[in-house]
């Protein structure tokens, strides 16, 4: 839920912050180019979004519960 | 966050910080451009110990609690560079791991004990080019010959996935038993068999990321992490680390993006007065902090749960 919630919000702030800079959010000479690159792999690496959607439908909707294998 | 954070945490984040300005932040821009990140750091990063915040004293690291591990991953965001913070931890939380998790004895002192010390870096190879999400569904198997596994098939979008000296690798040792059938190994990089292309991407820039070729890669039958068959529900149990990284990851660089332009917009004036003074850029502003806010409390909250 961390992960879906937070990465969702994190790529509307650089989003957004590329905006509030105007055209300066758009030149590499500044950081928040590079910032709304990055931030876009968050709901794709280590477990997509859909799927972080799948396993917590798993949990809330027929109440299953992971446990640790070791 | 002082729910969270003792005197001692928050004396670790400022040493970490001055680490990373005065040894870090001046190679960014290179290391972004060549998608290298020079070997060096690596040493200076276990000379410091920050590859040992989550490994046992017994193995030279020093087995703090999980919010030093939250700081340095906040931490490593707020220098601007998601390919350089996701090469450390890879390395440190998604190889190492399964190292500390895992190995045994004799795993640990080969792999593990080099990897605090920066000597050794590591890769995690689970996703493959025909199945990323699907995890049971991968291709790529163990053959059992005598003392030996033969290992046939590739992974991709791989963080470290050329320069690293080791790579931890799932592959079915049970094809017919399907996410049941799978085994972890780490395997040495210098065998013969094993090639790295490297991957051209979006962004993280500055991180390796490859794909990885297995051909008739012959190696040990110790080389096996943990027990035959258990791979799945380790690879399950470790990614809760790694997704808690991952929303770490995402509030820590959203404070720092809305702490720069915060910082831009008092400085930039347009008809006769400072942006940040207009109200609909100060509102936009607003529901972006609570959003952020909301996201830091929730994944911090999950962390004493």
């Amino acid at each position: 839920m961390s992960k879906l919630l937070s990465t969702k919000i994190a790529d509307q702030v650089a989003y957004d912050c590329v905006q509030l800079l105007g055209g300066y959010g758009y030149m590499e000479e500044y950081p928040l180019a590079r910032n709304l690159r990055d931030s876009r792999l968050g709901p794709i690496g280590g477990g997509t979004s859909e799927i972080l959607r799948e396993i917590i439908s798993k949990m809330v909707i027929d109440g299953v519960n992971y446990k640790p294998a070791t | 966050m002082s729910l969270y954070f003792t005197e001692e945490h928050e004396f670790f984040r400022k040493s970490f910080q001055d680490f990373l300005k005065k040894e870090v932040v001046p190679h960014i821009d290179t290391w972004e451009q060549t998608g290298t990140i020079d070997r060096f750091i690596w040493e200076k990063f276990g000379e410091m110990g920050y590859f040992g915040l989550a490994t046992p004293e017994a193995y030279g690291g020093m087995d703090l609690d999980i919010f030093y591990t939250i700081i340095f991953i906040e931490e490593l965001q707020k220098i601007n560079s998601g390919g350089f913070a996701a090469a450390i931890w890879a390395h440190e939380y998604l190889a190492m791991t399964h190292l500390n998790k895992e190995a045994n004895e004799a795993q640990k002192q080969k792999y593990l004990v080099p990897s605090v010390t920066g000597e050794k870096i590591g890769c995690l190879c689970i996703t493959e080019p025909f199945g990323g999400s699907d995890v049971g569904g991968m291709r790529t198997t163990a053959v059992k010959k005598g003392d030996t596994y033969v290992i046939n098939g590739s992974k991709t979008f791989i963080t470290n996935g050329v320069y690293s000296d080791y790579l931890i690798v799932a592959a079915k040792t049970s094809p017919e038993l399907g996410n049941k059938g799978i085994s972890i190994f780490v395997i040495d990089r210098d065998l013969p068999g094993i090639s790295a292309t490297k991957l051209d991407k979006l962004g993280w820039r500055a991180s390796d990321t490859a794909e990885i070729a297995f051909d008739n890669v012959v190696i040990p039958a110790e080389n096996l992490m943990g027990e035959e068959n258990l791979g799945f529900p380790y690879i399950m149990q470790h990614f809760a680390l790694e997704r808690l990284i991952m929303g770490v990851n995402a509030h820590a660089r959203s404070e720092w993006a809305l702490e720069y332009t915060i910082g831009y917009m008092k400085e930039r004036t347009a008809f006769g007065k400072p942006i940040s003074k207009f109200q609909a850029l100060r509102h936009k502003v607003a529901d972006l902090a609570s959003e952020v806010e909301m996201a830091k409390t929730l994944t911090m909250l999950r962390q004493n749960a």
